[in-house]
């Protein structure tokens, strides 16, 4: 009984039909799926498209000039999806001739913490990120490891503190640079430590490196409601950034490289913070290396911070 | 009549010699000639400093017998340890100006001369930019703000004020107890 089903014969146009049918179903099916998929947001919301493009976008050094500025749209694009804003994202390259340094009056700064502010509007921060933290410290002392970040009081200053903002001191020997195993951060020419976020994987071993505590972790997707988001982006510097990646202060390239002060500066109502050009001799900033009794956080370390401090007295 | 006479010649009269005035002046103002150029940026005071002085002092003189004022006047002057009296900066013979130590007559905006005859460090690293603040940006132009812009000449110290809000504690690093409490109980068999 059974040889004679085996033996029976099968049409070949009904073979045919059933291939043609199958194939037909199988199209279907694959259509609808990736029709599906791409409006339901396997792509995160993206075009199948940019999300080819994200997964193989290169390295910022290694793009071509049309590449970048294919990233560049593309980045406006998320964002407008991602938060609903429209924001403009360029590369600003650093300028000729120009290493940027930092100097602070600790004399001077009264703790009032207006550079923390400016900086979280300035750089589309996450809420639990600051790149500066403003610490409070005994008169006479210089013991890190007791000094307030999370001070509270009515007026600053306090009779017998002092202030002492930190952030990236943008070492000249960065150790955050040579421990990061995919050169995703690197010293640019104007002497500005930067990140590319979409090259980071997250395995912060730079965080672990850095011993001013400069850098920082995106645990999750930044919440950034729509009215803060600073639209004037860099793709170096304060473009909105994704979730599981480092970033850090990077002394405002979208304003810097332009000739403007970084946010903090501008922000500090006591003039403690002074800004420029290290190679100019007529610059500010020389003036106080030159004339001044400057110092630098864990200089031992022989990380070379282009981030000085100096005094009135 | 005379009364309304008076008034409308001490209104009208600072309009009408004020400006011209001001721009016959020139004091000598780089002190330090090997300072970068710099421009200072005008001046944006509170309203509280903003005093027309000739509104009156154009037809009463000041008195230079140092007293304590009345009428809308600073009533006192928390700077130089009581030594300082309103003609120590202040023009005599025009109020809508200053004068040097050295005897030289300047405007408002120029305040700097002044501030430096006691505070002349200061004063010299102001014009090379190690105290004050640069408005413009780092390159170009150097646009700097004047000594009364952040201090006020009647009191120039700093004032408190409350900061900005205190940074979130980031997920982990919240402030926990950092030793061990010691063991209270005794040990049991």
């Amino acid at each position: 009984m059974a040889s004679s089903k085996r033996n029976k014969e099968v049409k070949p146009e009904a073979v045919n039909q059933y291939r043609r049918g199958f194939l037909t179903r199988l199209g279907l099916t694959t259509a609808t799926a990736v029709t599906s998929v791409s409006a339901h947001g396997a792509w995160s919301g993206k075009t199948m498209e940019d999300g080819f493009a994200d997964f193989f976008q290169q390295h910022y050094q290694r793009m071509t000039a049309e590449e970048l500025q294919e990233t560049l749209r593309r980045i406006e694009r998320k964002a407008k999806q991602q938060h609903g804003v429209r924001i403009s994202c360029v590369d600003t390259p650093p300028l000729d001739g120009v290493v940027f340094g930092y100097a602070i009056n600790v004399s001077k700064c009264k703790g009032y913490r207006d550079c923390v502010e400016a900086c979280l509007e300035e750089n589309n921060l996450a809420p639990d990120i600051r790149y500066i933290s403003v610490l409070e410290l005994d008169e006479g002392s210089m013991n890190l490891e007791l000094a307030d970040r999370y001070y509270e009081h009515e007026e600053v200053p306090v009779e017998g503190k002092f202030y002492m903002p930190v952030q990236c001191m943008q070492c000249d020997n960065p150790p955050c640079v040579k421990a990061c195993p995919v050169n995703a951060t690197w010293k640019e020419s104007d002497g500005i430590v930067v990140i590319d976020y979409d090259w980071c994987i997250g395995c912060r071993y730079c965080m672990a490196a850095c011993p001013y505590s400069a850098r920082f972790f995106n645990w999750t997707q930044p919440e950034l409601p729509a009215e803060r988001i600073n639209t004037n982006t860099n793709y170096l510097g304060n473009r909105p950034r994704p979730a599981g990646v480092v970033e850090k202060c990077h002394f405002c390239t979208q304003r810097t490289r332009m000739g403007r002060q970084p946010a903090c500066q501008e922000a500090c109502p006591t003039g403690a913070r002074i800004f420029g050009n290290l190679l100019d001799p007529k610059s500010e900033i020389r003036y106080v290396l030159e004339n001044k009794g400057v110092f630098r956080l864990k200089e031992d370390l022989g990380t070379e911070p282009k981030f000085w401090y100096f005094s009135d007295r | 009549m005379l009364r309304w006479l008076m008034m409308i010649i001490t209104v009208a009269t600072p309009y009408m010699l004020g400006a011209e005035e001001a721009d016959q002046f020139q004091a000598e103002t780089q002190l330090y000639p090997e300072a970068p150029e710099f421009t200072v940026a005008p001046r944006n005071y509170k309203k509280k400093f903003r005093h027309d002085c000739t509104r009156c002092h154009e037809a009463e003189d000041a008195d230079p017998e140092p007293r304590r004022l009345k009428t809308r006047h600073i009533r006192e002057i928390d700077h130089g340890g009581n030594r300082f009296w309103c003609l120590t900066c202040h023009d005599g013979e025009n109020m809508d100006f200053l004068r040097t130590s050295r005897n030289e007559k300047i405007k408002f905006d120029q305040s700097y001369l002044i501030c430096g005859s006691c505070h002349a460090n200061r004063q010299k690293d102001w014009y090379f930019g190690a105290h004050g603040k640069r408005v413009s940006g780092w390159q170009g132009d150097r646009v700097i703000l004047p000594c009364t812009q952040c201090h006020n000449p009647h009191s120039p110290a700093t004032e408190a004020r409350k900061p900005k809000p205190v940074p979130p504690v980031r997920i982990g690093l919240e402030r926990q107890q950092t030793h061990i409490p010691a063991i209270t109980q005794s040990w049991k068999p």
